[in-house]
């Protein structure tokens, strides 16, 4: 089901903006892939990638890595920097035995989920058991946390998604009180939207969270729903995209959702392995099931290990290594650069748009919003 | 109504056939009848799989599914919940006879693919469960059937499918075992990427027909150009192979105490009812000697964790945390799932005992029965310390034991309980405080039971 999607943005109407979305007219080219970052941990890289935050120059790669209630240590932020020939990485955040980390109130954060960055260069990660945002700069040091469990207005439950939106606020998806919550950046509360339900508006144990960044709507990936939904910061809702399946734009738990400056959305359809991108009317556009070729780190950690290399010479088909498994979240960059999370196999995989932007002085742009006539 | 024997019957069948209910539970299965028990344990089709997109979603760290502890976590979480648990318990039974491990596999999804497989499939057919054992990958590489080539035969998988997995030593010739390796010739797994960088991919069985031994075999006084399946044909048949799984079964499902009667019925069952799997069980739960076995068995680590964790009803939800420490405690008391100590398997019966592992066995049951705002248990104590009037702490005892799943505790447990508690006289109900006082007690008597001897028997 698609509900038609208006906002007024104040962006200007011109003529190579859509006066009723607000989002430039532009030709589409697809996507070409560009690199594939991290691999399985091994003196550095992945382990359980579940989202990454877009620094200036950098990203910051949330891993988990929490098996039972003795061993929750690992939990930790990767910083990523892409260069020219690759990437580098290093930890930013390790913590020791004894707990996800020891705070100064002990605080314990075993289930690191997703993070966001805001415009001052603070980092915002979830913790889905112990219901808590907690904040690091982006050198590592820890500034606290906030969020008090609970199934009231403004309580977390399940805390999972999080974005940090044009005006500061931060937004905390409350999975299982099936909310999407509004907070100050330290945590006071603001207000929020969402009930338990499968209506339209109405939300099912929702996952990850996107800003618009045009026109500040609030995507949501309502992830038992298999379906994404945009709101209102008011909590209105304005669309929904998607349906339970595995076809062309069907969703089987989608778990993270981004919109770029263009209008398009991209959702992460974790249990379909793949994923999907709409335009902003919600008419699907294009499958992602990833193209991932190894990267430098990659190939050098098979030249040092012959018995690895053997195996490789023998495998008849390298198509697989390229899909992703279980992609848990996408973000998107100020660059055209979108940037899978492809939890499964402990990398990145990074795409450009190609695209075209109709400038002002460029042909009138072809109407987005009729049909052209069948022939 | 549903009398107590009744009852009591149907909480042994859920303990074999299952991991056990609690007193609710069963009495909503004995209204329905035993046979139609029964019935519906042996036909899991009618009931829906247990829906684990929760459970995958709070454990995302293993989206790569590449750790063992996942699948035994996984596996856990459907024993204590599955409608289907027979299912489970039957792919354990299996698990126990095809042993296959994680130690030298050391391929998660390829070992999570042969627990789904004996899950699938292992209330059907013997022979068809037999040919997609043979074509299992993890199961290929766990005996190295990959080295099985035409021209330089590897006996091990067709010498272990003899004696450990279908008919036992002294039932065919070394010439058998020769022909039924040959027969099994090409048959081998897919060569996978190296789990760097990006972690580990599953094989796939594959048959290399250049690489098969297509000559003439005798096996078992048959003679042809048998391939394996064929093989598994004829083991099929053989008396041998029904009085081995009429031993097998008799030993999971019955009781530890060899009985040669029971074990030939099995096997004329096996026999008789085309060698289905789920019929030769149905036919042993309606068994007298089944009916009669109740708490002649010693749990195995897996039934002990399960059960408990079941009973106190903590992982029903696939968000609670902390789900990873079961494997961890069948580990402690001397199960890994997963990895069996070798393909024999695991040594049962009296076997699970030492004095290690009844420590640790006593102290998990103990622990986790005695939370009492664990919700099955505070469950358990308010309806084990309701009513009216007085009650003694005798018959609070009996409330408890009826409640926790119809269990038996012999006389000298029953003193040691009473005198530890050290109530003289009566409770008295009438009172809020007095139904606390009981409430308390119902608690420390859960307590008890947990770490009584005649709790490590089903």
């Amino acid at each position: 089901m698609v509900i038609e999607l208006e906002i007024q943005s104040g962006r200007p109407s011109g003529p190579k903006y859509d006066g009723v979305t607000g989002y430039p007219y532009m030709l589409r080219g697809g996507h070409k892939f560009e690199i594939a970052l991290g691999q399985r941990l091994a003196l550095g890289g992945f382990k359980g990638p579940m989202d990454l935050a877009i620094g200036r120059d950098e990203l910051y790669v949330v891993n988990r890595f929490s098996e039972n209630s003795s061993n929750v240590a690992r939990n930790r932020f990767v910083r990523v920097t892409i260069e020219d020939e690759g990437y580098e990485d290093d930890d930013i955040y390790a913590p020791g035995p004894g707990g996800g980390f020891e705070s100064n109130g002990n605080e314990t954060l075993p289930s690191w989920v997703m993070c966001d960055i805001d415009d001052e260069g603070i980092l915002y990660v979830t913790d889905e058991h112990a219901n808590k945002v907690a904040r690091f700069r982006t050198s590592g040091e820890y500034l606290g946390v906030w969020g008090e469990s609970g199934e009231g207005a403004g309580e977390l439950n399940g805390a999972s998604g999080v974005a940090v939106d044009g005006e500061g606020s931060v937004w905390v998806t409350s999975s299982r009180n099936h909310r999407v919550e509004r907070f100050t950046k330290s945590g006071d509360y603001l207000g929020g939207f969402g009930v338990y339900g499968e209506a339209p508006g109405e939300l099912n144990y929702p996952w990850g969270l996107g800003i618009d960044p045009v026109n500040g709507t609030i995507m949501v990936a309502d992830w038992r729903n298999d379906r994404v939904q945009r709101f209102s910061p008011e909590g209105e809702v304005l669309q929904v995209i998607g349906e339970s399946g595995s076809g062309p734009g069907q969703m089987n738990r989608p778990s993270g959702v981004a919109v770029d400056k263009y209008g398009d959305i991209y959702v992460a359809d974790r249990s379909n392995h793949r994923g999907l991108m709409f335009n902003p009317r919600g008419g699907f556009l294009e499958s992602f099931i990833g193209d991932a070729t190894l990267n430098e780190r990659g190939m050098r950690k098979l030249m040092t290990n012959l018995d690895m290399l053997r195996m490789r010479e023998n495998v008849v088909d390298l198509d697989t290594e390229k899909r992703f498994l279980n992609p848990t979240s996408v973000k998107v960059d100020d660059e055209d650069r979108v940037y899978w999370v492809d939890s499964g196999r402990y990398r990145v995989q990074v795409y450009s748009k190609v695209c075209k932007v109709l400038g002002p002085d460029e042909i009138d742009p072809p109407s987005m919003f009729k049909d052209p006539a069948l022939s | 109504m549903v009398s107590r024997e009744e009852v009591s019957l149907v909480a042994h069948l859920m303990r074999r056939a299952g991991f056990g209910a609690s007193g609710p539970e069963l009495e909503e299965l004995s209204s329905r009848g035993y046979e139609s028990v029964v019935d519906d344990l042996v036909s899991p089709e009618r009931f829906p799989r247990l829906e684990e997109d929760v459970l995958e979603r709070h454990h995302a760290e293993h989206a790569d599914e590449e750790s063992p502890r996942w699948v035994a976590m996984k596996w856990m979480h459907r024993m204590i919940n599955s409608p289907r648990p027979l299912e489970e318990k039957a792919a354990l039974f299996w698990h126990g006879l095809f042993a296959t491990g994680w130690a030298k596999v050391r391929n998660g999804p390829m070992m999570n693919r042969q627990y789904s497989m004996l899950r699938d499939h292992g209330l059907g057919n013997f022979g068809n469960l037999l040919k997609r054992l043979s074509r299992d990958p993890a199961m290929i590489y766990w005996l190295d059937q990959q080295t099985n080539h035409g021209d330089a035969v590897n006996e091990n998988y067709g010498r272990e499918l003899l004696e450990l997995f279908s008919m036992g030593r002294g039932n065919y010739t070394e010439d058998d075992v020769r022909n039924c390796a040959r027969a099994f010739t090409g048959w081998t797994m897919t060569h996978v990427l190296p789990r760097y960088p990006s972690g580990y991919w599953p094989s796939d069985f594959v048959y290399r027909d250049e690489d098969h031994d297509h000559g003439v075999k005798e096996f078992l006084g048959e003679e042809g150009n048998f391939n394996g399946d064929d093989v598994i044909e004829i083991i099929v048949r053989q008396p041998a192979t029904a009085r081995f799984l009429g031993e097998a079964i008799h030993s999971f499902f019955v009781s530890d105490e060899r009985d040669d009667d029971a074990i030939q019925l099995i096997a004329d069952a096996y026999e008789g009812l085309g060698y289905e799997t789920g019929e030769v069980l149905r036919f042993v739960f309606l068994s007298d000697f089944f009916r009669d076995a109740a708490f002649r068995k010693v749990k195995s680590p897996a039934e002990f964790v399960a059960g408990t964790v079941r009973l106190s009803g903590r992982y029903r939800d696939g968000y609670e945390f902390g789900l990873a420490d079961l494997p961890s405690a069948t580990l402690s008391m001397g199960q890994e799932l997963l990895n069996p100590p070798t393909v024999e398997g695991w040594h049962t019966g009296r076997e699970w005992i030492d004095s290690s592992f009844l420590v640790s066995r006593v102290n998990f049951a103990a622990e986790r029965l005695g939370e009492v705002n664990a919700p099955g248990v505070a469950n358990l104590v308010e309806r084990a310390s309701q009513g009216e009037g007085a009650v003694s702490a005798e018959d609070l005892l009996d409330t408890c034991l009826y409640e926790m799943g119809c269990l038996w505790l012999g006389k000298p447990s029953r003193e040691i309980i009473l005198k530890e508690l050290g109530i003289e006289g009566k409770l008295c109900r009438e009172t809020a405080a007095g139904k606390d006082a009981a409430k308390r007690v119902a608690g420390q008597l859960v307590g008890m039971i947990a770490s009584s001897r005649e709790y490590q028997f089903t």
